[in-house]
């Protein structure tokens, strides 16, 4: 039973994006607006699933070195979720610190390019034992979950702002609130990554259930907002597609 | 006594999960708040909204109860002044002695008395559609078959009627409305649908009153009608749809092969009106 329950918990960061996709292949015709959130569900699909495949049957096959670490995969998802998810609150049209959100972008692209040519993106080493070991980029990790806090919190503050509200396009809340609970748990494991890391190995394996767990509630909440925008394309197209 | 100082590194999973707990307590709190400002943001455009249609409705109501004081008034002054002059002339036209006048005259007497006669007629006829004292008197079916029977006889269009007798004023008002769109209709449909065949059929059922008028003419559908109520000289319309709203009711234009639909749906235990 604990072996079962271990199995769904590993696999969790991939059969949770099977939730959104299934209510795309059901409800194919979304709103332009939430292209780049499909296009991130189709790609976290793919990165997640290749880690997973790396992390569970490195010792089974004879895979290349570079395939047998999978801390790297992270690394690639976080760029594809702030670049897509950036896209995604420029199409909402929040005329709402708009150079700002435009210009973070290529400011966190600036980063990972130096940050990058500091350290190497497929970073292992072996330790004394001779067991391959890998270091996860995150300050990387923690710079996108803050970048992303930003852009959910700067959402909710322009739609206080707003003195009518937009109803007829409710699917993008849910999308922020999603992010934002997986963002807010995401941050601070990322920023104490490192020192956990070293002295709290155990805690460290606990606490990313958490992460796990917050990214599920983020994958259901794009599967409602996939289910409702497409909803609201029957009754108003006009109004939510641009 | 030595003092001994520990460097003692700080409690990181304590820090996470309090980190963690804030921020999702933060959060949860600015969730709850931002739904509460929405909601109430969404309630004030609602009361609004209402307020809105509120005031539309009065100013249509308004509009409706001018424009049936207007239509009373031509009414009285067209059967008491006019209708008055009009007898009178007839009454000294009957007065001219016709034994002295030669053949050509006698015939323009007697066109004249003939005009006269008709012009009599027409201006009754006219005040009593635009008075409607039978919807008074003898209520909405009655009101509707004397109008047919005045408006349709003399043209080439088949008129049947069923109407339901279970339907007894409640509201006067509301008959009036009723009575003026169907007026207004069938006026319509004499004017432009160039039909042979015209009927009108009335269900009372559950407090809702259904009238469909089906013609085999040239009729309009739902989407000519939304695009003729909003041109400038579809005043006509703009009365039946204004009368409908303040009638809580709907109107609906259907086409089929055998011809055109129009149901007129009322709700009559309504405080509408």
């Amino acid at each position: 039973m604990t072996e079962r329950i271990k199995l769904v918990v590993d696999w969790l960061e991939v059969w949770s994006l099977l939730i959104p996709l299934f209510v795309i292949t059901l409800k194919r015709k979304q709103p332009v607006f939430l292209k780049p959130v499909v296009a991130y569900v189709l790609i976290a699909f793919v990165v997640n699933l290749l880690s997973n495949i790396s992390w569970k049957f490195k010792h089974d096959n004879n895979f290349p070195v570079w395939f047998q670490v999978n801390t790297y995969f992270y690394s690639i998802h976080a760029v594809a979720r702030l670049f897509l998810l950036c896209w995604f609150f420029l199409l909402l049209k929040q005329p709402f610190l708009l150079n700002l959100k435009k210009i973070i972008p290529v400011a966190f692209l600036l980063f990972i390019i130096i940050h990058f040519s500091i350290e190497p993106f497929v970073n292992y080493w072996y330790n004394q034992k001779g067991e391959l070991r890998s270091t996860l980029a995150y300050k990387v990790l923690a710079v996108e979950a803050a970048i992303m806090l930003f852009y959910c919190l700067q959402y909710y503050l322009f739609k206080l702002q707003q003195d009518v509200e937009d109803v007829s396009k409710p699917a993008d809340l849910w999308i922020v609130t999603g992010l934002a609970i997986f963002s807010f748990c995401s941050f601070p494991i990322y920023f104490f990554y490192n020192a956990i890391l070293e002295n709290y190995y155990n805690f460290t394996i606990n606490i990313w259930l958490v992460q796990k767990i917050a990214f599920l509630i983020f994958c259901i909440s794009m599967a409602r907002a996939f289910y409702i925008s497409q909803k609201k394309l029957g009754n108003n197209g006009a109004a939510t597609n641009k | 006594m030595v003092l001994l100082q520990i460097n003692k590194p700080p409690d990181y999973p304590f820090l996470v999960v309090m980190f963690i707990g804030v921020m999702l307590l933060l959060f949860a709190s600015f969730l709850v708040s931002f739904i509460i400002a929405q909601r109430k943001k969404l309630k004030y455009q609602q009361d609004v909204q209402n307020l809105r249609e509120q005031q539309q409705n009065q100013l249509i109501e308004a509009a409706v109860r001018s424009e049936e004081i207007e239509r009373h008034r031509i009414a009285e002054t067209l059967h008491d002044e006019v209708g008055a002059i009009l007898s009178s002339s007839k009454l000294h036209l009957q007065g001219i002695k016709s034994a002295g006048l030669d053949e050509r005259d006698i015939q323009l007497y007697e066109k004249g008395k003939e005009l006269l006669n008709e012009g009599i007629q027409k201006v009754r006829g006219i005040s009593h559609n635009l008075h409607s004292n039978i919807l008074k008197e003898f209520g909405l079916n009655e009101a509707i078959r004397h109008f047919i029977s005045k408006t349709v006889q003399g043209s080439i269009m088949q008129t049947t009627t069923e109407l339901d007798d279970n339907y007894t004023t409640q509201n006067p008002e509301k008959d009036m409305s009723i009575y003026r769109m169907i007026q207004e209709l069938i006026n319509n449909i004499l004017k432009y649908a160039d039909a042979k065949k015209l009927v009108i059929k009335s269900t009372y059922l559950n407090s809702n009153l259904d009238i469909i008028l089906f013609h085999d003419g040239d009729g309009i559908t739902q989407q000519q009608f939304e695009e003729l109520r909003y041109k400038k000289e579809g005043l006509g319309l703009k009365n039946i749809m204004n009368r409908i709203i303040l009638l809580h009711g709907k109107l609906v234009f259907s086409s089929s092969p055998e011809g055109y639909s129009i149901n007129i749906h009322v709700p009559i235990n309504t405080t509408a009106l």
